[in-house]
């Protein structure tokens, strides 16, 4: 399993990146120019209103989703470039998902669904079975691990999704508005839950939200609108947080 | 625990309904292929089976005598004979394959029913009524049914059997009490010229006491010297061959009455064939190549022919089913391909979300190529495993039901069987043929799933 990103540098930099997407004959600039350092530790919040860009944002850290200008660096690594086959076997090693619409593969049960991602790790079957018990037992759904995603309310199926996302031992851990299908209560101890792995497994989690009790318990928080990050919040250069890949400016909390 | 086709198969049966229509669309092909296909072959191998059993696997005659000599018996005759037929059943390569090993003398000749005025041309074959008896109990193919014998009494020198079609034409359907057969009666031409003094002389010059009771006839050849011969005998039985020309012709009578008829009471008769029965079809390139080995050593002038050389209609046949078969494999395959292609690329449709996940949790396109291509041959798999037990059944219930059937050009009802048990390459090639069809089916889906941008596919509605 792979040990959590060293939490001294970031776990993400974007230093001028630029996304637009061409419907038709129209272009509509998404992302203008953003200069972003995400801790590797902590919970990074990007919030803002619809269509401010996070989500296109958060596709492009998780690198499913390629900028069309800039640098993107991911876990110290440069990805703007890579491959598509390098990039899967990169987000299968080092990222895990979590989305807003839980999307968990239906004809599976809860065990299966956290079990699939060490499938796909080639983890050996007996190693398998006790990290996925332990970590359906780490989201409080042990009772449930035969049951398939219809069988289960949202907050159970958002849970099963983050055990999913975790069960691998990624170094970052991208959600997209996770709050955003559950009621206010189960969103609460989502959040709450999601707090507490990060906190117990040094990852970096990064969920794009404009759920106020979701920006209520961020480390870091990055305001974003029309496709770029809002000044005033944070920023300060670190140079060093580059590495050798890039010596440009980049942006965290002040 | 997760196994490569775990995913796949509960996506197959996911949609229940729609997977179960396409099953069936499969398992149908599957049935109809096996059941044409099985039919066909009955039919060929019951084509096979009868020539078999008159003219045998392979005759060795003398060479050209098929081309040009039918004519002429007397020159194309085999007159070593014995010795070749003792040579190939001796040998140790042919003996075991060997059944039977027989004589024949082939002989074109006048019938005639001088009391009723009638007469035809007729092909007279001279057996070996024992040999032949035991060569229609050639079975490889186990054909329901029992087999008539030979109509021609084993001992008796002087008697033939004739085709219904030569009893109804020299009126001796009612003498010889044949069923469905009526002697239809023919305005005597007062007209008429009367038979030839000579001719008639030959038929009054038949030793005395030849003259016995009994449906008879007189049959008139062209001896070895060129004379006309003619031998009155009893008719023993009128016998249906199944195809009425044939039937119209066909008369049997003892070899040695046949070698009397053509060569005289001489001490060297002669035959045109000599045929060979094997226990198998299979054996017969390996049982060819040996007596062609042992005609050259032994220096004759023979040749040795196939039944399918002997009767080309067997060829005709076979192509003739073999291309139906090839054209109805064809419609099937079209409709297997667009049902499993229609049926994944739906499925494609449907699950664009889900494959989005996949690749997002680091699946790479070929791994979700690999799970559709997956998909496809197993939805092949399942409904030509289904298809291929239901035709077996189809196929047990078609042969214990004991129908019966008249092939084209035949007089006969034989019984409806198809062969699937006993044709293994139809089975696995059909399965085969139908599973490829499938994964070719799915080639396409599963490239376009593999293409979709991860984020449009996570975007998809």
């Amino acid at each position: 399993m792979n040990k959590p990103y060293e939490a001294r540098g970031p776990a993400v930099v974007l230093s001028g990146v630029f996304k637009s997407y061409r419907v038709g004959s129209v272009v509509t600039p998404v992302l203008r120019g953003v200069d972003l350092a995400i801790a590797g530790d902590g919970l990074s919040v990007l919030s803002g209103p619809s269509g401010s860009g996070k989500t296109t944002l958060l596709n492009l850290i998780g690198c499913i989703d390629r900028p069309d200008k800039g640098t993107l660096c991911v876990l110290g690594r440069e990805v703007g470039t890579l491959p598509d086959a390098v990039l899967s076997d990169f987000r299968r090693q080092r990222i895990g998902y979590v989305f807003q619409n839980f999307n968990l593969l239906p004809v599976l049960t809860a065990f299966e669904n956290v079990e699939y991602p060490l499938h796909l790790a080639k983890v050996a079957p007996a190693a398998r079975k006790s990290m996925v018990n332990a970590a359906l037992e780490q989201v409080g759904l042990s009772a449930h691990h035969n049951k398939y995603p219809n069988q289960l309310s949202g907050g159970q199926r958002q849970r099963v999704a983050i055990a999913r996302a975790l069960i691998k031992g990624p170094a970052l851990v991208l959600a997209d508005e996770p709050t955003a299908n559950l009621d206010s209560e189960t969103g609460a101890s989502i959040l709450r839950l999601m707090k507490t792995l990060q906190e117990l497994n040094h990852i970096a989690f990064v969920i794009s939200s404009h759920d106020p009790q979701v920006q209520a318990q961020a480390d870091h928080l990055y305001n974003m609108r029309d496709g770029m990050l809002l000044p005033g919040r944070a920023v300060q250069p670190t140079p060093s947080w580059l590495g050798s890949t890039d010596d440009q400016p980049v942006l965290s909390l002040a | 625990m997760f196994s490569k086709f775990k995913l796949p198969l509960r996506n197959v049966l996911r949609n229940r309904r729609r997977t179960l229509v396409t099953l069936i669309t499969l398992a149908i092909g599957e049935i109809a292929m096996l059941i044409f296909g099985g039919y066909s072959n009955a039919v060929v191998n019951g084509v096979q089976t009868g020539v078999v059993r008159q003219a045998g696997h392979l005759q060795v005659q003398r060479t050209n005598y098929f081309l040009i000599g039918t004519g002429s018996p007397a020159d194309y005759g085999i007159a070593e004979y014995k010795q070749l037929m003792d040579t190939l059943r001796n040998d140790p390569v042919l003996k075991p394959m060997l059944v039977v090993v027989t004589p024949l003398l082939q002989v074109q000749g006048i019938a005639g029913n001088f009391g009723q005025g009638v007469s035809r041309t007729v092909a007279g074959n001279g057996y070996v009524a024992h040999d032949q008896n035991q060569m229609r109990q050639w079975n490889e193919y186990r054909f329901p049914g029992e087999v008539k014998p030979i109509a021609l009494p084993e001992g008796e020198q002087e008697v033939l059997s004739i085709g219904i079609g030569v009893a109804r034409g020299l009126r001796l359907c009612a003498q010889l009490a044949v069923p469905n057969c009526s002697d239809v009666a023919v305005k005597a031409k007062e007209d008429g010229p009367p038979a030839p003094a000579d001719i008639a002389a030959l038929a009054d010059a038949q030793p005395a006491g030849a003259k016995q009771p009994g449906v008879r006839l007189d049959v008139l050849t062209a001896a070895v010297n060129g004379a006309p011969n003619v031998i009155n005998a009893r008719v023993a039985a009128a016998e249906s061959l199944g195809v009425k020309e044939i039937d119209d012709g066909y008369l049997a009578m003892p070899l040695e009455m046949a070698q009397h008829l053509v060569y005289g009471r001489t001490n060297n008769p002669q035959v045109t064939s000599v045929i060979l029965q094997l226990q198998s079809t299979r054996q017969l390139e390996a049982a060819r190549q040996r007596i062609k080995e042992l005609i050259k050593e032994h220096g004759w002038d023979l040749e040795v022919l196939d039944y399918a050389a002997l009767y080309p209609a067997y060829e005709q046949i076979k192509g003739l089913f073999n291309s139906i078969f090839g054209f109805v494999s064809m419609l099937i395959g079209v409709v297997v391909l667009f049902s499993v292609a229609n049926t994944m690329s739906t499925a494609v449709m449907e699950r664009t979300v889900e494959i989005g996940t996949l690749r997002s949790m680091g699946v790479r396109r070929g791994g979700i190529s690999r799970q559709f291509l997956t998909e496809g041959l197993l939805i092949g798999l399942i409904g030509t495993g289904v298809g291929c037990v239901l035709a077996l059944m189809c196929a047990l219930g078609i042969n214990s039901a004991g129908w019966t059937w008249t092939p084209p050009n035949s007089i006969d009802k034989i019984p409806l069987v198809v062969h699937v048990f006993n044709s293994p390459n139809l089975i696995v090639g059909s399965v085969l043929s139908l599973l490829l069809l499938a994964a070719i089916s799915s080639v396409l889906p599963a490239y376009r799933a593999a293409r979709i941008p991860v984020v449009e596919a996570l975007r998809h509605v």
